[in-house]
This record gives C-alpha cells, sequence and structure tokens, in this order.
C-alpha cells in the first residue's frame, strides 16, 4: 500500500486545523460574547410567569355574616378577526347575556383582535355561551364582588370596580387590607404551553385579602333601611339617614341612607345614590342643637337651672326677626323648658348669657367644624363660621342651631357624649380583621376625650328626657323605658339666594335608657311634607329604638329626674 | 563422614514487611514452573483461542445491553412518575380551586338566602306581619315585712325585664 502524498495531508491538516479554528472562534462567540442573550431568549422562551391574583377578603357584619363576597366570574371576549360571521354569532349571544343585538355585533366587529363583549358575567351564564362553541369567542376568569344582602348597608360597603379596586365605602377605605397581595408562578412550558414535568415551577403564594368584622348588625340595618324608607315615602320626603350606635363603645350598629343602590347593579344607578349621607352631607341642624347650648350653659354654670326667662314668641337681633316655632304669649321658661319647648327665642337669651366665646368653644369641644375620624372617604368635617365673623345675629342663630352644619354622625356624636356621661368617644364602623386561618385581631379602641363633666352631661340628659316626656318629643315615648332626646326642624339654606328657603330638615336625636344609655338614635328626613321633628322624624325614632330594644336585649333603667321647670306639666 | 552444609536461603525478592506472617513467609511463585507460551505460537493454537475470545465479548455485550435496557427502563419509569406525580399535584391544585370556589359560591348562597330582606320578603309572601316591639311591664309588688328596701318593684331596674315580642 502506497503512503498519500505529504502534500496532500499538509492540506488536509491545514482544512481541518481553519475548520477547527473556525468552531472554536464561533463557539467562543456564542459562548462568551453572545451567551447570556441567547441564554436569556432561551429561558424567556420556555418559561412563562402568570400573576397570581390575591382573593378579596370579605366584609362581614358584627357576628361575622358575609356583607362583601368575591366569586369566580367570567369576562367573554372575542377575536373579531376569527369571528366568522358577526350578526349570527350576536344573535346567539346576546339573549344569553341579556344584551341588546347590535352592542354585541359593534363589539365582534371591533378593531384589533381583542374585545370584552360582556365583562364579570356570572359562570353559568358564560358556560352557557361557551357550549355555543362560536369560533372567535373566548372565556377568561376573573373575580367578581357579590353582595348577597343587596342594598343592604350599601351605603357604608360602597362597590368595587371591574379591576377589583374599591371605588367606594368601606371597599375604598380598606382597599389595602381587603386586597392582599398578588402573587406569582414562573414555569417552564413546552411549545404548547402546558408546563414541563421536571422544570422549574416556582410559586410566589400570593397573600389573600383580610376580611373587615363592621360593627353593623345585620338585621337592625335591615329594619333601620325599611322604617327609613317607609318613613320618607310616607312624609313625602327627599330623603332620609338613620343612625344607630352605642355610646360607650363608638360602635354603629347601623348606618342607612334613603334612596339607596345595589352594589350588585351599581353602574345603573345615579351617582348620587353612592353617598353616605349620614358622613359626607352636612346639614344645618336646627333645634337639635339646643343640647350644646345647654350643656355650654351648665357647665359654665351661667346661671342657676332655676332662673326663669322672660321668652315671648319673637325676638329681635341686629336686623333679623327670630321667631319660636308656634306663636305663644310671653312666658316664664328655666333653661328645661326651653328645651323641653325648643324655644329658639330662649336659647337665644341662654346663648347671650352663655357668650360667643364659650359657644363657638364648646362646639368644636363636641367636634364641629372637623370630620369625626372615622375616616369614611368623602367624610365632611361640617362648617362652623370662624370666632371672628360671629355676629350677634350668629351667636343667636347657632344657639338654636341655624348656621353651623354638621354631618348626621357629628350630630349624633355630640347626643353619644351626653350618653356616655360627658366623654366623647369616636364613632367607629369596623371592629377589626380577620386572617386567612380566622385569627381576629381587634381594631384599637375609639380614642375619648371629656368634653363636659358627668355632673353636667347627667344635668343635661335630665333635660332631654324632659323633651320626651313633656315637651316636643312625646312621640319618641317607648312604654317602660326613658327616652331622652331633642327634635329638630331646620330650615334649609338655598344656594341660589344666599338666604333660607322654606324647605326643612326634620329631625329626632336622642337615647335611651336616659339613666344607662345602651344606644343613640339619630333619624333625619330632608324636606318631608310635615316639617316638624316632632311628627316626621320622632316616630321613626321610635320604631327603630323599639326594635333596638328588641334585638340588642337591652334593660329597662330608673328613670331620671326632672329639671327645675316654670311651665307646667303634663 | 561429613557434616551436611547448613542451607542458604535462595537469593530471590525479598518479601515486604506485613502485619500478616503468612503474607510475609509468602515465598513468590516461581513462574518459570509453567511454560511461556511462544511468542511465535503455531496457527492451530491461534485458530482455537478466537472463539473463546468471542463467546466473551458476545457475553459482555450481552450483559452491557441488559445494563443499558434496565437503566433506560429506570430512567423512563422514573420520568412517567415523575410526569405522574406533577399531573397528580396539578390535578388537586385544580380540585383545591373548585372546591374553594364552590366554598365561596356556597357561602353567598348561604348568606344571600339569610339576607334579612329576603326572609321578610318570603315570610311577607305567606302571611306572617312583623312583630310589635318589646313590651315592659312594670311590677308593682308589695314591700314583705322586714324588706328595708324599696315597696315597689317597678323602680327597680334589675327586677324589670322587658318582654320580647308580640303582645296583642
Amino acid at each position: 500500500m502506497s503512503r498519500p502524498p505529504a502534500g496532500r495531508l499538509v492540506a488536509l491538516l491545514i482544512a481541518l486545523t481553519l475548520a477547527f479554528t473556525g468552531i472554536v472562534s464561533r463557539l467562543a462567540v456564542l459562548q462568551a460574547r453572545d451567551g447570556e442573550a441567547f441564554a436569556r431568549m432561551g429561558f424567556d422562551q420556555r418559561v412563562r410567569t402568570v400573576a397570581l391574583p390575591a382573593e378579596r377578603g370579605q366584609i362581614l357584619d358584627r357576628s361575622r355574616t358575609p356583607l362583601a363576597i368575591t366569586l369566580e366570574a367570567r369576562d367573554i371576549y372575542a377575536n373579531p378577526t376569527q369571528v366568522l360571521d358577526a350578526r349570527s354569532e350576536a344573535e346567539r349571544i346576546a339573549p344569553l347575556l341579556g344584551m341588546k343585538v347590535f352592542e354585541v355585533r359593534r363589539r365582534l366587529q371591533s378593531e384589533g383582535t381583542f374585545a370584552f363583549v360582556a365583562r364579570q358575567v356570572d359562570r353559568d351564564i358564560a358556560a352557557n355561551v361557551d357550549a355555543l362553541h362560536l369560533p372567535g369567542i373566548g372565556l377568561l376568569p376573573v373575580p367578581k364582588r357579590y353582595y348577597p344582602a343587596g342594598n343592604l348597608a350599601a351605603n357604608v360597603l360602597g362597590f368595587v370596580g371591574v379591576d377589583g379596586h374599591g371605588l367606594s365605602g368601606l371597599e375604598d377605605q380598606y382597599d389595602s387590607v381587603l386586597a392582599g397581595a398578588p402573587g406569582e408562578r414562573t414555569a417552564e412550558v413546552n411549545p404548547d404551553g402546558l408546563p414541563i414535568a421536571q422544570g422549574m415551577d416556582v410559586v410566589q403564594a400570593p397573600q389573600p385579602g383580610r376580611d373587615v368584622v363592621t360593627t353593623i348588625v345585620r338585621d337592625l340595618q335591615f329594619y333601620a333601611q325599611v322604617q327609613l324608607r317607609e318613613a320618607v315615602e310616607s312624609n313625602h320626603a327627599l330623603g332620609g339617614t338613620l343612625i344607630v350606635m352605642d355610646p360607650v363603645t363608638g360602635d354603629i350598629y347601623a348606618m342607612a341612607t334613603y334612596p339607596t343602590f345595589d352594589p350588585n347593579r351599581y353602574s345603573t344607578y345615579e351617582q348620587s345614590r353612592f353617598r353616605n349621607r349620614a358622613v359626607t352631607d352636612a346639614f344645618e341642624p336646627g333645634s337639635v342643637n339646643k343640647v350644646i347650648t345647654a350643656a355650654a350653659a351648665v357647665q359654665e354654670a351661667a346661671f342657676p337651672l332655676d332662673r326663669r326667662f322672660t321668652v315671648p314668641d319673637h325676638v329681635e337681633v341686629d336686623d333679623y326677626t327670630i321667631h319660636d316655632s308656634h306663636p305663644h304669649p310671653t312666658e316664664e321658661m328655666t333653661l328645661g323648658d326651653i328645651v323641653a319647648q325648643s324655644s329658639n327665642v330662649g336659647a337665644v337669651r341662654v346663648a347671650d348669657l352663655v357668650g360667643a366665646d364659650r359657644l363657638s368653644a364648646y362646639l368644636a369641644k363636641f367636634g364641629f367644624g372637623e370630620p369625626t375620624g372615622l375616616g369614611f372617604p368623602g367624610e365632611s368635617g361640617g362648617i362652623v363660621p370662624p370666632l371672628a365673623q360671629w355676629s350677634d345675629a350668629s351667636l343667636a342663630t347657632i344657639a338654636y342651631g341655624q348656621g353651623v352644619s354638621v354631618t348626621p354622625l357629628q350630630m349624633a356624636s355630640v347626643y353619644a357624649t351626653i350618653a356616655n356621661g360627658g366623654k366623647y368617644v369616636r364613632p367607629r364602623l369596623v371592629r377589626g380583621t380577620l386572617d386567612a386561618s380566622g385569627a381576629f385581631e381587634a381594631a384599637p379602641a375609639s380614642p375619648t376625650r371629656r368634653v363636659v363633666s358627668a355632673g353636667t352631661a347627667a344635668t343635661v340628659t335630665e333635660m332631654l328626657a324632659f323633651v320626651v316626656a313633656d315637651g316636643t318629643g312625646s312621640a319618641a315615648q317607648i312604654p317602660g323605658y326613658q327616652v331622652a332626646g331633642k327634635t329638630g326642624t331646620a330650615l334649609k339654606p338655598d344656594p341660589r339666594t344666599g338666604g333660607y328657603s322654606h324647605k326643612y330638615v326634620a329631625s329626632f336625636i336622642g337615647f335611651l335608657p336616659a339613666s344607662q344609655p345602651r344606644v343613640v338614635v339619630a333619624a333625619i328626613l330632608d324636606e318631608p311634607s310635615t316639617i316638624y321633628g316632632g311628627i316626621a322624624a320622632a316616630p321613626l325614632f321610635q320604631k327603630v329604638a323599639r326594635y333596638a330594644i328588641q334585638r340588642l336585649g337591652i334593660a329597662a333603667a330608673p328613670d331620671v329626674g326632672i329639671p327645675p321647670h316654670a311651665m307646667p306639666t303634663g | 563422614m561429613s557434616v551436611p552444609a547448613p542451607s542458604l536461603p535462595l537469593p530471590g525478592p525479598r518479601p515486604r514487611r506485613s502485619s500478616s506472617p503468612q503474607r510475609g513467609l509468602r515465598l513468590p511463585e516461581r513462574r518459570s514452573e509453567e511454560p511461556r507460551p511462544s511468542r511465535l505460537a503455531s496457527p492451530s493454537r491461534r485458530a482455537a483461542a478466537r472463539p473463546r475470545r468471542a463467546g466473551t465479548h458476545l457475553a459482555f455485550a450481552g450483559f452491557a445491553g441488559i445494563v443499558v435496557a434496565a437503566l433506560l427502563i429506570a430512567v423512563v419509569s422514573m420520568q412517567v412518575m415523575l410526569a405522574q406525580t406533577s399531573f397528580r399535584g396539578t390535578e388537586l391544585q385544580t380540585r383545591i380551586a373548585e372546591l374553594s370556589d364552590r366554598y365561596a359560591v356556597l357561602a353567598a348562597e348561604a348568606a344571600e338566602l339569610s339576607a334579612p330582606g329576603r326572609v321578610a320578603q318570603w315570610a311577607e309572601a305567606r302571611g306572617f306581619v312583623q312583630a310589635d316591639g318589646a313590651h315592659t311591664v312594670i311590677l308593682h309588688v308589695p314591700a314583705r315585712a322586714g324588706d328595708a328596701g324599696v315597696s315597689e318593684l317597678g323602680r327597680d331596674a334589675a327586677l324589670v325585664k322587658p318582654i320580647v315580642g308580640g303582645a296583642g
């Protein structure tokens, strides 16, 4: 066998060397220079990261019954490029979704490759749509907020938008607590999108939101809403507000607004119905504010309680004439009589002795002019004119509750302060939160502050009990229980003229039992046909208070005494 | 008469030190005792060795094949087991999600069915009416002889209890 020529061997060696050098060079380029980029590209091709949404916490009532819960629903979408016959498909889908055919058709014919046909559709309905197997129609699983009791406490709870975030009420206020933290799953998948059995699969579990336990008593809330609606309708009022709260803890048992809405279908209502008027809307309180004038007078010992004032039915202050609600001859009245008969002229006399400085200070002490601290979205602090802007007329009108504006909750808190022995307790709507394991974390106790002495509170309570026993609030009486409260009939300001309109807000705010108060009820009606608080609002108070006695198991207590009075009783 | 001379050890490799006395005493084997195969073996002897080597190779190949096959089966089985476990895990996760979802639906249904509005509507449809509020009866009981306390229990809150429900 002859050996190959040396030239060929050399040529082959050179060729192999060059090829090897080329391969090594390319390898170096791929590994050293572009290696990281290719590794990233490969990783991106086979690794998918999917966001895992956190389950939104529930909102529960006082006994932990769900008021708001999250369910799984479906978004129905279309890929318009794959829809073969938009008209035919729209005609089949629309009846299932309760939509108009042209609306569905418009969405099926929209530009691009993705369009929502309907969002947060119930799963049963979505399954019916899916069963049609229409080309270009798909489903996406999405969470949906559901309010099982419909409009129960709707203005307190608020609602959640399609993106899962609270838009009003407690849903908005406690959004960060309820929402939790989303997680993510990073997994290697094959070209079909299926997970590779032994591939990477890292799950960062989502942190579910905490459940919020409210102070609301579901039955009482329902009863309050029903009675409020009936009172508004029977009095032909524009609307109304009702609050039931515990004067000792500040817990709000019920907070009703009428008209209201169903948060399951919030988009079908006017926005004005979403407001929780008990905390967002300020009104001029009228005679219910006389409790502050009386408390200031008693606390400051401005005059003896048996002092008799000469009270005509009208008085001139600056250029204004202030009237009592009814014409009457000039009478002798004590402070107790002035409160019981709700005399505006008498209140002006008392305010003169208290003085603007002190009355202004007590308005602030009772919490006027600033939000209660409830933290509710859109809470108003009311309007109290600065002392420097007060005229003689201001002092006179503020004494009987005109010229200042407050929220119903602020006014209820004033009565809760008197009921609680002169100590203000910040109202609250949330008792605490529950984590996923059911562990309860109580909310901190509401802060308190001393506003008037216990003795002053007891004296004012006697006056308020006298209002119900022998004054304008007799319609609030409950057999077997002594009720302390005050009527209010306030003129509404007219924003067009800058003066007052001939429209009224009627109110009754009180508590029971007078000597050992367990519950405060504030009933307020906007523009009732019967303008007087003692006629329009006191019966509403009475009905709800009676139910509260039954529902909360409130026992009767000894009666408080009668304050010094000059007018005949009975 | 001659005295036999003592026998001297034969020259050879020095035995290694060992803890085992037997090893130390063992003498190196004499290779020379076995006939060395001749480098130039005859063709007839070479032909006789070939089938023996081929048989060995065949056995080795068979053994290797069995080992490789066993390994392959083991790897594939393990792969299948892992895949099954993975699928089972996915299945269980799906089941958990379904059950959680079902629980939420049932909780919502329970809350919906027990909602006061629905209960009231149901009751109203069947002719039920709302009971009156609480009625309180004040008891006026004469004081017993020797009692220094109140003579009318109606003023004693502790002994007055609300009677809940309708009383006409």
